[in-house]
């Protein structure tokens, strides 16, 4: 019903008062290289969504977004998105207000069908979700004033859930909040790079505090249509408390570069961290650990709406010396957007 | 005593700083041509100023809404755009960031294709299969001096509406008009040699060039627009351009010289590389020097 529901009835309300749609799948095949990987070894439709946005009146501006995702190899069909936005109430600065990814971090603020590679980092997982985290709340993003640009960004979610739930959660003794404050340097209108500062902080129900500080980089150097060469990295400190207090840093680095300055296939390279920096073993001894993941991408975009991915990836723990948890595998991954033409944003 | 002098001081600074007499008409353009005509037509206006987004060696269909461009637009009180959906992935996108309530009201964005005798509009539907195909028709006319002249009359008029002095800028629209006739006519002067040689162009950003100056062209090296072309595509092409005694096959800085290459080698018709927009810095006679230099160079084949 759902289904017929997007199929028949949303693009033909669309037509009628002219809202502007679009629609995207993103589906992937995991397949594990050595005995211990614990790749799906199925093809996945991660995450099917479609999206209608368009001026609600002459103040604000509307999104919704419906997506399907595969979890545990069952499609759940949820509201992903549900957005009031208004660009023009206060001067320089966007407010939205509803449900939404949070606007902290890189690869948060993006879709994953965005994203130059197929999974997150291990950082961002653990500490986000594997897409990103989602919570119903308010948020605004400040140009400053100042012939540099910056750009500042706060919010308060409910944060009666963390992350990617489903269900309702608890009312939380101190709510989702959080910002981000982002300087773009450009060297022309082909290179530029941005840094941010990051901060999110939330308490639940039951005096879990949970702090995480980070820091996000991109720069970018296009040629024409192609970005030619990509730096992308993201470092994040979480600090929890509760009983015993917890904390864990991770980054990662990813380095992409088209094959030729015309070229649509693009080789890159990403290498994760994640360290828990308050484990111990079964005696209570602090113990030494790092888990690194070595992903190889190679995109091929085809035009600007499909792209096919194929990664090969190699993750370990190093715990007091010793390798363990090996995973070797290989992703392939197709994206297709339908519909309107999206934004290009930097 | 300190605190009232205080206040007073911040109120004066407050009130001066929102004066009329202090503000600034900030005009935001998409292209550096809009911005040279921008400037033509805010001559003796005092306290105009003009900024393009591009610098003219970008790929504009595939421009990013960078942050430098949200910055710039939310200063500015109009933004000046080819409009036929040529900036459609990254303007509307940076306007929104912006934030900036004046050039999100109807009269704060000026499309100049509007008012444009546009070539190539598409008369059956369309859909991404056919490409990038515009609705509107083809966007590419800022190096077409007859189309800027119609450019002229909408932008002065976009300029009154915004407010600027209504003679001078009708003033400006009429010495501007003619400036753009008198490059037009050498132009086409010098190009007398090339009327109604054929030519062809790897996308379709010369076809008010070839018009203006009576070049034929009736084919790009993209079979579909905005894709590059295939290798069977290219043979294609340069096998019909060698039977048509092709002249050249003009084409822009961002296209793929390996495309340009083949075509050259199996058609045996020399390829031109030529900058398709104008480039910053701006200044009074950039127009004229942009084409000339590309009368020029397709000259020197």
């Amino acid at each position: 019903m759902k289904i017929l529901i997007i199929i028949f009835f949303i693009p033909r309300l669309a037509w009628c008062l002219d809202l502007k749609i679009s629609g995207t799948l993103d589906a992937v095949y995991s397949q594990g290289l050595n005995q211990s990987s614990t790749a799906s070894e199925k093809l996945n439709m991660r995450g099917t969504e479609i999206s209608v946005f368009s001026p609600i009146d002459h103040t604000f501006n509307g999104l919704i977004s419906f997506a399907a995702h595969d979890e545990s190899g069952a499609q759940n069909f949820e509201l992903h998105e549900g957005v009031i936005s208004s660009s023009k109430l206060i001067k320089n600065t966007n407010i939205r207000l509803g449900k939404f990814f949070l606007g902290v971090g890189r690869l948060n603020r993006f879709h994953q069908h965005d994203w130059y590679f197929t999974t997150a980092p291990k950082i961002h997982r653990e500490l986000f979700d594997t897409e990103g985290a989602l919570d119903t709340g308010i948020e605004s993003t400040t140009l400053l004033p100042f012939e540099s640009i910056w750009n500042v960004t706060m919010g308060v979610t409910s944060g009666h859930t963390w992350g990617h739930s489903h269900v309702a959660g608890v009312k939380p003794k101190t709510p989702t909040h959080y910002s981000r404050i982002a300087r773009y340097f450009e060297y022309d209108t082909e290179l530029g790079a941005e840094l941010g500062a990051n901060y999110i902080g939330r308490t639940s129900y039951n005096n879990e505090q949970k702090k995480m500080y980070g820091l996000d980089f991109i720069l970018k150097a296009k040629k024409g249509k192609t970005i030619t060469h990509l730096v992308q990295s993201e470092f994040w400190f979480r600090e929890e408390k509760n009983l015993v207090s917890e904390k864990t840093v991770g980054s990662y680095i990813y380095y992409q570069k088209s094959v030729t300055d015309d070229s649509p296939f693009f080789i890159g390279l990403r290498w994760d961290t994640y360290k828990l920096l308050d484990r111990k073993n079964i005696l209570g001894e602090k113990e030494n650990n790092i888990q690194h993941t070595f992903t190889l991408p190679v995109t091929y975009q085809h035009s600007e709406f499909s792209f096919f991915r194929l990664s090969f990836s190699h993750d370990f723990t190093r715990i007091e010396g010793d390798t363990k948890n090996r995973d070797q595998r290989l992703e392939a991954q197709i994206i297709y957007i339908i519909g309107e033409h999206p934004a290009h944003v930097f | 005593m300190f605190f009232k002098g205080l206040m007073k001081f911040l109120f004066i600074l407050i009130y001066l700083s929102s004066s009329p007499l202090w503000a600034k008409f900030n005009v935001v353009t998409t292209s550096p041509e809009l911005a040279w005509l921008s400037e033509k037509l805010l001559n003796q206006i005092p306290n105009t100023k003009v900024e393009s987004l591009l610098q003219g060696n970008e790929d504009a269909h595939h421009v990013e809404a960078l942050p430098s461009f949200v910055h710039k637009l939310n200063r500015a009180q109009i933004v000046v755009a080819v409009g036929l959906e040529f900036e459609d992935a990254w303007l509307n996108k940076a306007i929104t960031l912006s934030a900036n309530s004046q050039i999100q009201r109807p009269q704060g964005l000026c499309h100049i294709g509007d008012k444009i005798t546009v070539l190539e509009k598409p008369t059956m539907p369309i859909d991404r299969s056919q490409g990038d195909v515009h609705a509107g028709g083809n966007p590419h006319f800022l190096i077409s001096p007859q189309a800027m002249i119609e450019a002229t009359r909408k932008l002065g008029d976009c300029f009154i509406e915004n407010g600027q002095a209504v003679e001078v800028i009708e003033k400006n629209i009429v010495s501007t008009q003619l400036e753009l006739q008198q490059i037009y006519q050498k132009i086409k002067t010098k190009l007398s040699n090339l009327k109604n040689k054929k030519m062809i162009q790897y996308h379709r950003e010369f076809s008010y060039f070839f018009r203006d100056f009576e070049i034929q062209s009736s084919r790009s090296l993209e079979d579909i627009p905005g894709v590059s072309p295939s290798a069977r595509s290219i043979a294609t092409t340069a096998l019909w351009a060698k039977s048509q005694k092709v002249y050249a096959l003009l084409a822009s800085t961002h296209n793929p010289k390996s495309s340009l290459e083949k075509f050259q080698e199996l058609s045996q018709i020399k390829y031109l590389v030529v900058q398709s927009s104008m480039t910053l810095p701006l200044q009074n006679n950039s127009y004229e020097e942009w084409l000339n230099k590309i009368a020029d160079q397709l000259l020197s084949l």
